[in-house]
C-alpha cells in the first residue's frame, strides 16, 4: 500500500531528464544565480526549513555546557562542530500547549502550532491552530512555485491509538493549513522532485491554453450547484477540496506566467538538478506491487535525498518554506542498521534508564544530527552574493519532547540553524528558563517578515535570539 | 427545586441540571472523592469525571462507565490512601447509578438515531477500485496518493477523518489524465468508452451528450441533471471548436468526471426541517457497494436503484447476498478485515530484522498477508460462522507458508489453498503468521502486545495506557543476563502500578510463546531455554496453549461477537459509533446468536440496520 516505490519512476526519469536537457539549449542562461521570484524586497529572501525528529532524545547527552558564545557542544550535537558558528542551541524552551494530554500526539501535532489539539479519535480532528510554515506560507509563498513543501519519510500511521484514544493521523502531521487541514507529507523523492522541477524552463505559455487549467475550470464551473444539496459540515469538507482546486488553477497561472517571463535556472542549478534527479533514480530500486515496499531506500540517502530537494528548492526560490518529518511520533523504524543499534526508536527511547538502551537512543539521536548538519553544510556551500544559502535562511531541528522515557516536555531539544540574513546571532548556546517555544517562531516569522507574528498566545520574541 | 422554581428561576436554569437523575446520584459523590485526581486540575490515566455531570454527558461517554464501575467495585479506587473513603453504600449508589446508564444504552432505552455521517472522499483503495469499474484501467493510479489516516473504530474509510490538500489535489490530477490516457491507448476500452459514433455532423452534440451522461451517472452514482451536464457539454463544445476530432474532444470532459467532487465524494441528500429521513435507492446501492466492494455500484444496482426497489428487503437481502458470492468482495476481507485485525500491516508496516530472521523474505510476507484474506473470505463467502475466526480446523496456505508452519499436509505451490489442521495450534487468527508477526517487535515477540492484541482486537477490550516512565523491557531477547525473558517480564509485572493492567493481559501472551516473533512454533527460547507457556489470569484461571486460550475465548463468544459488530457497523457507515448505536450491536449479536453465528447474517443485519439505511440532520 504505502509503497515509495513507484514502478511509474522510469517514465518520469525519461520525462524529466528529457525536460531537463532541451532546457539547457535555452539561451537565457547567462545569470549566474537562479532567478528568484518576483518579490518586493531587493535580493535573496529568507527561507525557513523546520525539521521535527520523533521520539526525544537522551537527555543528559543532548544539552551543551556552557553558555553564550562560549559553550561546548554536547555528545548528540558533536555532528554539528563544523558549523558551530552558523548555528543557535537553545535549550530550556517548552511547548506549554501541548502539556498534558497524551505522550506523543499532543506534542507533535502541536509542534509547529503551539496549541493544545483536540482529542478525538478521528470524528474532529484539530490541531486548533495554524502551523508557523503555513502561517509563513500563506504571506511569503505566493510568489515561489510552491507556497511551502511537506516532505518525510513514513506514510502516515493508520489506525487508532487504543491505549490514549486518539487517531494516530496527529502523529504523523505537523504542517496543519488549517486547524482542521493537515498537510500530509511527501515521502516518495521522485514526486517530491518532479512537483518542484519538472517543468521547470520548459517554453512558457499562457496559462489559459494550459490542458490542465481547463480540466480545473470545468470543476469550478460546476462547484456553485454542488453546494446546494449539502448540511453544513458537508459544505465544509468540499470547501476544502475546492479550495484545493483554486490553490493548484492559481499555481498553474503563476507558472506560466514565470515561464513567460524568461525565469529560468543558471547551468549550475540545472547540472545540481540533474545529479540530484539521477541519485533518486539510483536510490529508488523498484517493486510492481503493494508487497516489497520495504525494500525501502537506504533510510540515511532516503533523508539526505529529500535533505538536498529543500535546499535546491531553497536555493532555485521553488518554495521558501519547508518542513520534514524524520519519522512520525512514536515510530517504531528499525534503526538496526545503525551499529550498535537493535531495535525500534520508540522501544529503545523507553529506556528505563537502562546503560544499554541508553547508548542505543544515544546514537539513534546522533544519526538524526548529523543528517540535520549535512543539510546544513550543502546550505552552507552553496554561495548567494557575498553570503550562503545557510546565511540567508532558518533551518530549525527538534523535538516536540525531551526524555521519551518520560514524554518529557521541559526543556525540549531545539536548534536554530542560519542567520537569515544577518537576524540571528549565531554561534551560541541561547539558555533560558522555561519560555514557551511559540516565542522562538514569533522570532522566526518576524525574520521571514510575515507580518501576522501571533503563534499560539504568545505575540513577543524569544529575548536574546 | 420547587423552590426554584416559585422564584421564576427556572429560564436560568439548564434542563439538565433538574431533571436528571444521574447527576442527583453521583455528583456529589464524585466531587468529595474522586474529582481531585479526575476533574479540571488533574487527569490521572486520562481519565475525567467532573464532566460527567448530566445523563446526556454519560450517555456520551459510555465507553469509560464499565471501567469506573470495575474500579469502584474492585475497591482499586478511589486509592486507600485518600484520607476519606465512600462507604459500602455509596458505592452501591454510584455503581448503581452507573450500571442503569449502561443498561439503558444497552436496551435501546435512550433517544434513538440513526446519525451522520459527513460527506465522504473516496479513500485511496476505493479510489482505485472505482476508476478500475468506471474505465476497466487495470493500474494502480492512486499507488502514490498518500495514505489516508483512520478514525473511528480504526478504519481508513471514516469520512470525519478524511481531508484534502492541494498536493493531494495534483495527485487526483495527474492519476485521472493517466487514467484517460490509457483508456484513449486501448482500442477496447477506448470503444468501451466512446461506445457511439455520431453519424451526421448534425448528430455530434446529441451523441456526446449521450456518451458523457451514460458516464457522468457512473461517476456520480445517480441520475445526472441538466446542472451536471452542462459544464461537461461546454467543455466538450470547446475543444470541438479549437478543431479537436469527437473522440479528443472528449477527454477533457473524461478527464474533469474523474476530479469532479461528485465523483470523488460521497454525498447524500440533506431533508431540510426533518430530524431523519431514509436514504434514497441510489445513496442506498452506493453505501452497499462501498461497504462489501470499495467500489462504486454495478449495472444490476444501479438498475435496481433506478427502478426504486432496492429498499425492498427481500431485494436488499437478496443483492447482498449476491455482492457476498462476488469476488469483488474481497476487498471487505482486505481492507475491513485487514485494518481490524491488523493483518494489513504486514503489507508494509511489520518489520521483522532480517539479520536475525532470514527466513521472512517477501514471498513469506506475502503467503501470511493471503492466508488471511483467503481465510476472511471463505468464512464470508461460504458462511461460516464468525466463531471461525477464534478457532477452525482449517486454514489457508501455500508451499511456503505450510513449510513455515511444519504443517502435516503436504502443499505444492504458491497459490493459497484450504488445508486441514491436525493439531490445535494453529486454527483461527490467533494462529496465522500475519497476526503473530505483527504484534512481534522486529527482534521478538512480545506476549504483552499479543496479550493487549486479544483485549482489544477480539474482545474490544482495551488496556489503558502504561505510566510513561513504566519502560520497556530490551529491544532483543538474546541477552538475557541470567533471567529468562519471561522471568524479566514477570519482575516488571511485580510493581503495583503494573500490576493491575498486566496480570490481564501478560497471561494471554505467555499462552503463545510457543509461537516466535514471525510465527513459527518453537519449543525453545532464543537462548536455548524452554518455553514456559504456562500462564493464570485473575480469578484463578489457568491455561498454557494456543489450543487453551482459543477454549477460553469461546467462552466469550457473544463479546466477541458484540466488538466484531461493532468494527464493522463503523466500517459500514463511515463513522465512530456512538452511544445510541450501542442499541443496534446488542440487537444484531442476540439475532446472530439464534443464527448460529452465521457472518452472512452479520453482513445482511447490518445493511438491514437504522444507521445503514437512514440518515439523521445530526451527528
Amino acid at each position: 500500500m504505502a509503497n515509495i516505490q513507484s514502478n511509474r519512476w522510469q517514465i518520469s526519469r525519461r520525462q524529466t531528464l528529457k525536460g531537463l536537457g532541451a532546457t539547457m539549449a535555452l539561451p537565457f542562461l547567462e545569470a549566474m544565480r537562479p532567478l528568484h521570484g518576483q518579490s518586493a524586497s531587493s535580493g535573496d529572501p529568507v527561507r525557513m526549513a523546520c525539521l521535527f525528529m520523533p521520539n526525544g532524545v537522551r537527555p543528559d547527552k543532548w544539552t551543551p555546557t556552557g553558555s553564550g558564545k562560549t559553550y561546548k557542544l554536547s555528545p548528540i550535537l558533536s555532528p554539528l562542530e563544523a558549523l558551530k558558528e552558523e548555528i543557535m542551541v537553545i535549550s530550556g524552551l517548552t511547548n506549554k500547549a501541548s502539556h498534558g494530554g497524551d505522550g506523543h500526539y499532543f506534542k507533535t501535532a502541536s509542534w509547529l502550532t503551539c496549541t493544545t489539539i483536540e482529542k478525538t479519535v478521528g470524528s474532529n480532528v484539530s490541531s486548533n491552530g495554524i502551523s508557523i510554515d503555513q502561517v509563513a506560507a500563506q504571506e511569503i509563498g505566493n510568489s515561489t512555485r510552491l507556497p511551502s513543501m511537506e516532505l518525510g519519510t513514513e506514510p502516515i500511521t493508520s489506525g487508532i491509538d487504543r491505549n490514549v484514544n486518539l487517531t494516530r493521523l496527529y502523529g504523523s502531521h505537523i504542517s496543519w493549513k488549517k486547524p482542521d487541514v493537515p498537510l500530509p507529507c511527501e515521502i516518495n523523492p521522485r514526486i517530491a522532485f518532479d512537483r518542484l522541477f519538472r517543468n521547470r524552463n520548459k517554453k512558457g505559455g499562457a496559462a489559459a491554453g494550459n490542458p490542465d487549467k481547463s480540466i480545473l475550470d470545468i470543476v469550478l464551473d460546476d462547484a456553485n450547484s454542488l453546494k446546494r444539496s449539502l448540511g453544513d459540515e458537508d459544505t465544509h469538507k468540499l470547501d476544502q477540496y475546492l479550495e484545493s482546486v483554486r490553490e493548484v488553477e492559481r499555481r498553474i497561472e503563476n507558472e506560466a506566467s514565470q515561464l513567460g517571463a524568461g525565469q529560468n535556472l543558471t547551468p549550475e542549478a540545472l547540472k545540481q538538478l540533474a545529479a540530484l534527479s539521477e541519485r533518486i533514480n539510483k536510490a529508488g530500486g523498484g517493486s510492481k506491487n503493494d508487497f516489497g515496499s520495504l525494500q525501502r531506500l537506504n533510510p540515511t540517502e532516503h533523508v539526505r535525498l529529500m535533505m538536498d530537494i529543500m535546499v535546491l528548492a531553497f536555493w532555485t526560490d521553488s518554495t521558501r518554506v519547508s518542513t520534514f518529518m524524520f519519522g512520525n511520533a512514536v515510530s517504531g523504524k528499525n534503526f538496526s542498521f545503525l551499529d550498535g543499534v537493535s531495535g525500534s526508536h520508540h522501544s529503545i527511547s523507553h529506556h528505563k534508564n537502562d546503560k544499554k538502551q541508553l547508548d542505543q537512543y544515544q546514537i539513534i539521536n546522533t544519526w538524526h544530527t548529523e543528517q540535520y548538519a549535512y543539510m546544513l553544510q550543502r546550505m552552507k556551500e552553496i554561495p548567494e552574493g557575498s553570503a550562503t544559502l545557510l546565511d540567508n535562511s532558518m533551518v530549525l531541528f527538534g523535538s516536540g519532547i525531551r526524555d521519551g522515557n518520560a514524554h518529557a516536555t521541559k526543556d525540549i531539544p531545539i536548534v536554530l540553524g542560519g542567520g537569515a540574513k544577518g537576524q540571528l546571532k549565531t554561534g551560541r548556546h541561547l539558555e533560558t528558563s522555561g519560555a514557551d517555544l511559540s516565542s522562538l517562531y514569533v522570532g522566526m516569522l518576524k525574520r521571514l517578515g510575515v507580518s501576522k507574528q501571533k503563534v499560539g498566545e504568545a505575540s513577543r520574541e524569544l529575548r536574546g535570539i | 427545586m420547587r423552590l426554584l422554581l416559585t422564584l421564576g428561576l427556572l429560564s436560568l436554569i439548564s434542563p439538565s441540571l433538574w431533571a436528571d437523575e444521574f447527576a442527583d446520584a453521583t455528583r456529589a459523590l464524585f466531587k468529595k472523592h474522586c474529582y481531585s485526581c479526575h476533574g479540571e486540575k488533574k487527569q490521572k490515566g486520562d481519565i475525567t469525571l467532573h464532566d460527567l455531570d448530566s445523563l446526556e454527558a454519560a450517555f456520551q461517554k459510555h465507553a469509560l462507565l464499565d471501567n469506573i464501575i470495575d474500579q469502584i467495585e474492585s475497591g482499586d479506587m478511589p486509592p486507600d490512601d485518600e484520607d476519606v473513603l465512600p462507604t459500602d453504600a455509596e458505592r452501591k449508589q454510584l455503581i448503581d447509578a452507573l450500571s442503569n446508564i449502561n443498561n439503558r444504552i444497552k436496551t435501546g432505552d435512550v433517544p434513538q438515531k440513526a446519525g451522520r455521517v459527513t460527506l465522504r472522499r473516496l479513500n485511496r483503495n476505493e479510489y482505485h477500485y472505482t476508476v478500475r469499474d468506471l474505465f476497466g484501467v487495470n493500474f494502480n493510479p492512486s499507488q502514490d496518493f498518500p495514505a489516508d489516516g483512520a478514525g473511528g473504530e480504526g478504519f481508513d474509510n471514516t469520512a470525519a477523518a478524511l481531508f484534502s490538500s492541494p498536493a493531494l489535489l495534483e495527485k487526483y490530477l495527474s492519476a485521472a489524465k493517466k487514467v484517460i490516457a490509457s483508456v484513449y491507448l486501448s482500442p477496447g476500452l477506448k470503444k468501451r468508452a466512446i461506445f457511439k459514433q455520431p453519424e451526421t455532423p448534425k448528430d455530434t452534440e446529441a451523441t456526446a451528450k449521450e456518451i458523457l451522461s451514460y458516464h457522468a451517472t457512473l461517476a456520480y452514482r445517480r441520475r445526472v441533471s441538466e446542472d451536471d451536464m452542462a459544464p461537461l457539454m461546454n467543455a466538450f463544445q470547446r475543444e470541438t471548436k479549437s478543431g479537436k476530432s469527437f473522440a479528443d474532444s472528449l477527454r477533457a470532459p473524461f478527464t474533469a468526471l474523474l476530479i469532479n467532487p461528485r465523483f470523488l465524494f460521497r454525498a447524500e441528500h440533506n431533508q431540510a426541517g426533518k430530524d431523519e429521513w431514509k436514504l434514497n435507492d441510489f445513496e442506498i446501492a452506493t453505501r452497499l457497494s462501498y461497504f462489501l466492494w470499495s467500489s462504486m455500484p454495478d449495472r444490476e444496482l444501479f438498475r435496481l436503484a433506478d427502478a426504486g426497489k432496492l429498499s425492498d428487503p427481500a431485494v436488499l437481502k437478496a443483492q447482498t447476498l449476491r455482492m457476498i458470492a462476488s469476488p469483488k468482495s474481497t476487498s471487505l476481507a482486505r481492507h475491513f478485515a485487514g485494518q481490524w485485525i491488523g493483518f494489513d500491516k504486514m503489507v508494509s508496516v511489520v518489520d521483522p530484522d532480517q539479520k536475525r530472521f532470514p527466513a521472512f523474505n517477501d514471498d513469506l510476507r506475502k503467503a501470511m498477508y493471503y492466508e488471511s484474506v483467503e481465510f476472511f473470505s471463505h468464512v464470508l463467502q461460504k458462511n461460516r460462522p464468525i466463531t471461525d475466526f477464534i478457532d477452525s480446523d482449517y486454514t489457508f496456505a501455500n508451499a511456503t507458508l505450510a513449510r513455515h508452519y511444519g504443517l502435516k499436509e503436504k502443499v505444492t505451490g504458491s497459490e493459497m489453498k484450504k488445508v486441514a489442521l491436525h493439531n490445535k495450534s494453529r486454527g483461527g487468527v490467533i494462529g496465522m503468521g500475519s497476526v503473530l508477526t505483527s504484534t512481534s517487535l522486529p527482534l521478538r515477540t512480545s506476549p504483552v502486545l499479543r496479550g493487549v492484541w486479544i483485549l482489544d482486537t477480539l474482545l474490544g477490550d482495551p488496556a489503558p495506557p502504561p505510566p510513561p516512565d513504566a519502560g520497556e523491557l530490551p529491544a532483543d531477547d538474546t541477552k538475557a543476563e541470567g533471567l529468562t525473558f519471561r522471568q524479566q517480564l514477570d519482575i516488571h509485572r511485580k510493581a503495583p502500578k503494573c500490576a493491575n493492567c498486566h496480570n490481564r493481559i501478560d497471561p494471554l501472551g505467555y499462552s503463545l510463546e510457543n509461537f516466535d516473533a514471525i510465527g513459527r512454533w518453537r519449543e525453545k527460547d532464543a537462548n536455548g531455554k524452554p518455553i514456559d507457556a504456562s500462564a493464570i489470569l485473575p480469578g484463578d484461571i489457568e491455561f498454557s496453549s494456543p489450543a487453551e486460550l482459543k477454549t477460553l475465548l469461546m467462552s466469550a463468544k457473544n463479546k466477541f461477537a458484540a466488538n466484531m459488530t461493532r468494527k464493522m457497523l463503523s466500517y459500514a457507515t463511515g463513522r465512530g459509533l456512538e452511544y445510541y448505536d450501542e442499541a443496534v450491536v446488542t440487537k444484531i449479536v442476540a439475532k446472530l446468536e439464534k443464527s448460529g453465528y452465521s457472518t452472512q447474517a452479520l453482513v445482511y443485519e447490518i445493511v438491514n440496520s437504522r444507521p445503514f439505511l437512514n440518515r439523521s440532520s445530526t451527528r
